[in-house]
C-alpha cells in the first residue's frame, strides 16, 4: 500500500522545471536575436545618414552642373523652383530647389543671389544641404575704361583730356599740339608727345562688345522719328514712366528710334532710361542734358552710328524749358516736385556707346561714365570724364561676360530634419 | 508483486529530447547572432573605410576627362594625386592612407573606384568626352565579397563654385547692388 501511495504522490516536477528552463532560455535567445537586429538596424541607419549626406552635397553639384550649363536655367525651372526633382544616384534619391531670397524669383534680378536647397533621401534617413550663391559678372574690359574705341584715337590742336581711367585704342593714338591729362593706352603705337598722363603702348587689344543694338532693341518700346520735334529731342522727359511721343512705357526705361540715316540733336532734356538710336546719321549731344540710366545695370546710350558731344555750358532749367522734369512718378536723385522751378547741372551718367567715330566737339556735357566707340574717337576741345565704378561693378548685358558663381562666405548649412 | 510504473523514464526521456532541442536551436540562434554581427560589423567597417576614400576625393576638383583610363593602377601613395579623374581605376589593396600607409586590420580587403562621365541632364553614362560632371562609385570587398559600394557625384561647375570661393572670400570686393537693379534680360 506504501509503495501506491509514493506513486500516486509523484508530482513530475522534473518535468515542469525543464518546460521552464526551455522558456527562458528561448525568451533569452530571442532577446539576444532582437538586440542583434537592433544593432545591424542601427548601423544601416546609420550607414544610410552618412550616404544621405554625402548625396545632399551630391544634389547641389548636379544642380550647379544644370545651372552652368544653361543661360536661362532660371527660367526653366520646375515647380516650386526646382532644378533637381527626386532623381536617383546610388541607393538614394535627390531633390535640389531654387530660392530667391531678394524677391522670390530666380529668374528676375541678374544680380540676386539665390539659395540652393538639396535633400537627399536614403531609406529613412534625410539630410539637407544648402547654400547661397552670388552672380558675378566680368565687365569687357572695354567698359572698364574712360574712354575706349576700336580704332585710333585722335587728340587734335591744343585740345586735352582728363580722365580717372584710361583713354585706350585696339589700335593707336596721334597727338597733335595737345595736352592728355588722362593716360593713354594703346595697343600699336602713339605720335606725338604730349602724353602727360602716361603712355602705355602694346597693351593688348579689348574685346568689344558685340550685337547690343539688337539686343536691347529687342527690349525696347518703340518712338517714332515722326512723333519727335524736327527729329530732334528737344525739352522732354523721358523715362519709365514719362514717354512724350506716344501711350507706350518701357517698364525698363528702354526707348528705341530708328533715325533712318538722318541726324538728330538731343538737348535740354531730362532722360532716365535708355536710348537706342538706330540707323543714325549723327547723334548730337548738346547743352542741357541731363541723363542717367533707370537701372544701375543698363547702359545709358546706345548708337547705331556716329556719336558728337558738343554742349555748351548751359545747364538744364525747368523754368526754360517750361516743364517739371522731376515729377513724382520720375523722381531726380530721390527728389520730386510738381513745379518746373529746378535747375539740374549738365551732365552725362553711365555707359555711352556707338558703333560709329564718336567726336567731342565741345567739352559739355561732362561725362561720369564711360565712352565705348566701335570706330575712333577723335577730341576737338577738352574733355573731362570721372569713371563711374558701377559700370564694372554691375557691368550691363552685352558688356559683359559670366556669370560666374560665388559662394556667399558663411552660407553653407547642413541641415538635419 | 508490485508494478512499478515508468513515468519517470519517459518523463527524463523527453526532457532530454527537448533540452537538445532548445539548445540546437540556441546554439542556431547563437551562431547567427554571431554571423550577423559579424556581417553588420564588417559592412559597417566597409562604408567606414569607403567613406574615408569618398571624403578624400570629395574635396579635390575634378580635372580633366582621361583619354584612357588605367585599370590597374595601384600606387603606394595617392599623396601627388590633384584631381578626381586620377582615382579612376583606383583598386587600393589593402587600402592605404593617402600618403601610402596601410590601414590596420584591412589585410585582405580592397577597394576599387570607377569613375563615370555622366549626362549632366539626365544623369545617364555618357561615353562622349568630359562633361564636367562623373559619378564616382567605390566598391570595398573583403575577399571576393562585396561588402559596400557607394557614390558620389562631381562636378567641374562646383569646383568653380568652390575654388572661387577661396578667392573672393579672401578679396571681399564684392558687394550688393543698390537700390535698383533691372530684371535679368535675355
Amino acid at each position: 500500500m506504501s509503495t501506491r501511495h509514493s506513486i500516486r504522490c509523484r508530482p513530475g516536477t522534473a518535468y515542469v522545471f525543464l518546460l521552464g528552463t526551455a522558456l527562458i532560455v528561448t525568451a533569452a535567445g530571442f532577446a539576444a536575436v532582437e538586440a542583434s537586429m537592433s544593432e545591424v538596424a542601427n548601423h544601416r541607419l546609420r550607414a544610410a545618414a552618412d550616404e544621405a549626406r554625402l548625396l545632399a552635397q551630391t544634389g547641389l553639384e548636379v544642380a550647379m552642373a544644370r545651372i552652368a550649363g544653361d543661360p536661362s536655367w532660371a527660367t526653366s525651372l520646375g515647380a516650386g523652383g526646382t532644378i533637381v526633382s527626386n532623381e536617383a544616384v546610388g541607393r538614394g534619391t535627390i531633390t535640389v530647389v531654387v530660392t530667391d531670397p531678394v524677391d522670390s524669383d530666380p529668374a528676375v534680378g541678374d544680380f540676386d543671389p539665390f539659395l540652393l536647397r538639396s535633400s537627399a533621401t536614403v531609406g529613412s534617413a534625410v539630410r539637407i544641404a544648402e547654400v547661397e550663391l552670388q552672380r558675378r559678372w566680368t565687365p569687357l574690359p572695354a567698359t572698364q575704361t574712360a574712354v575706349h574705341a576700336a580704332g585710333g584715337v585722335t587728340f587734335n590742336n591744343g585740345t586735352g583730356i582728363t580722365a580717372d581711367r584710361a583713354v585706350s585704342s585696339n589700335t593707336g593714338a596721334s597727338a597733335t599740339s595737345a595736352s592728355i591729362g588722362a593716360p593713354v593706352e594703346v595697343v600699336t603705337s602713339a605720335s606725338g608727345s604730349m602724353y602727360s598722363g602716361g603712355l602705355v603702348e602694346g597693351v593688348p587689344a579689348k574685346t568689344m562688345p558685340a550685337g547690343v543694338i539688337a539686343q536691347y532693341a529687342a527690349l525696347a518700346t518703340t518712338i517714332t522719328r515722326g512723333s519727335l520735334s524736327a527729329g530732334n529731342i528737344n525739352r522732354r522727359l523721358l523715362s519709365p514712366a514719362v514717354n512724350p511721343y506716344n501711350a507706350s512705357l518701357n517698364a525698363l526705361g528702354i526707348y528705341v528710334i530708328d533715325l533712318g540715316n538722318n541726324d538728330m540733336e538731343i538737348k535740354s532734356s531730362r532722360i532716365f532710361g535708355t536710348l537706342v538710336i538706330r540707323n543714325a546719321g549723327i547723334v548730337k549731344l548738346k547743352e542741357g542734358l541731363v541723363w542717367e540710366p533707370a537701372f544701375v545695370g543698363l547702359p545709358s546710350l546706345l548708337v547705331e552710328g556716329q556719336l558728337w558731344i558738343e554742349g555748351n555750358t548751359d545747364n538744364l532749367i525747368e523754368g526754360m524749358v517750361g516743364r517739371n522734369l522731376n515729377p513724382a512718378s520720375t523722381p531726380y536723385k530721390g527728389a520730386s516736385n510738381s513745379v518746373p522751378a529746378d535747375t539740374y547741372p549738365s551732365r552725362l551718367e553711365g555707359l555711352f556707346y556707338a558703333t560709329g567715330p564718336i567726336t567731342v566737339k565741345q567739352p559739355r556735357p561732362a561725362l561720369t561714365g564711360t565712352l565705348v566707340s566701335g570706330a575712333g574717337v577723335l577730341f576737338e576741345d577738352a574733355y573731362s570724364v570721372t569713371y563711374d565704378t558701377r559700370v564694372e561693378q554691375w557691368p550691363a548685358p552685352g558688356f559683359r561676360t559670366g556669370p560666374e558663381y560665388v559662394m556667399t562666405p558663411g552660407s553653407w548649412k547642413r541641415i538635419v530634419p | 508483486m508490485i508494478r512499478r510504473r515508468a513515468f519517470s523514464m519517459i518523463e527524463a526521456t523527453m526532457s532530454i529530447v527537448l533540452l537538445s532541442g532548445v539548445f540546437l536551436a540556441s546554439a542556431e540562434v547563437v551562431r547567427m547572432v554571431g554571423l550577423s554581427r559579424a556581417i553588420g560589423e564588417e559592412r559597417a567597417r566597409a562604408l567606414a573605410v569607403g567613406q574615408d576614400l569618398l571624403q578624400e576625393i570629395a574635396v579635390l576638383p575634378l580635372g580633366t576627362h582621361p583619354v584612357a583610363v588605367a585599370l590597374d593602377n595601384t600606387p603606394v601613395s595617392r599623396a601627388a594625386f590633384a584631381t578626381v579623374y586620377e582615382y579612376s581605376g583606383l583598386v587600393d589593396s589593402p587600402p592605404r592612407s593617402r600618403d601610402g600607409a596601410a590601414l590596420d586590420g584591412y589585410s585582405g580587403w580592397t577597394r576599387r573606384i570607377t569613375i563615370t562621365t555622366l549626362n549632366p541632364e539626365t544623369l545617364a553614362r555618357s561615353l562622349g568626352p568630359g562633361t564636367g560632371v562623373a559619378q564616382v562609385l567605390v566598391e570595398v570587398s573583403r575577399g571576393n565579397r562585396v561588402a559596400s559600394r557607394m557614390s558620389i557625384i562631381r562636378t567641374s561647375s562646383w569646383d568653380a563654385v568652390r575654388f572661387d570661393a577661396r578667392a573672393f572670400q579672401s578679396a571681399l570686393t564684392f558687394t550688393n547692388p543698390p537700390v535698383s537693379t533691372p530684371p535679368e534680360l535675355p
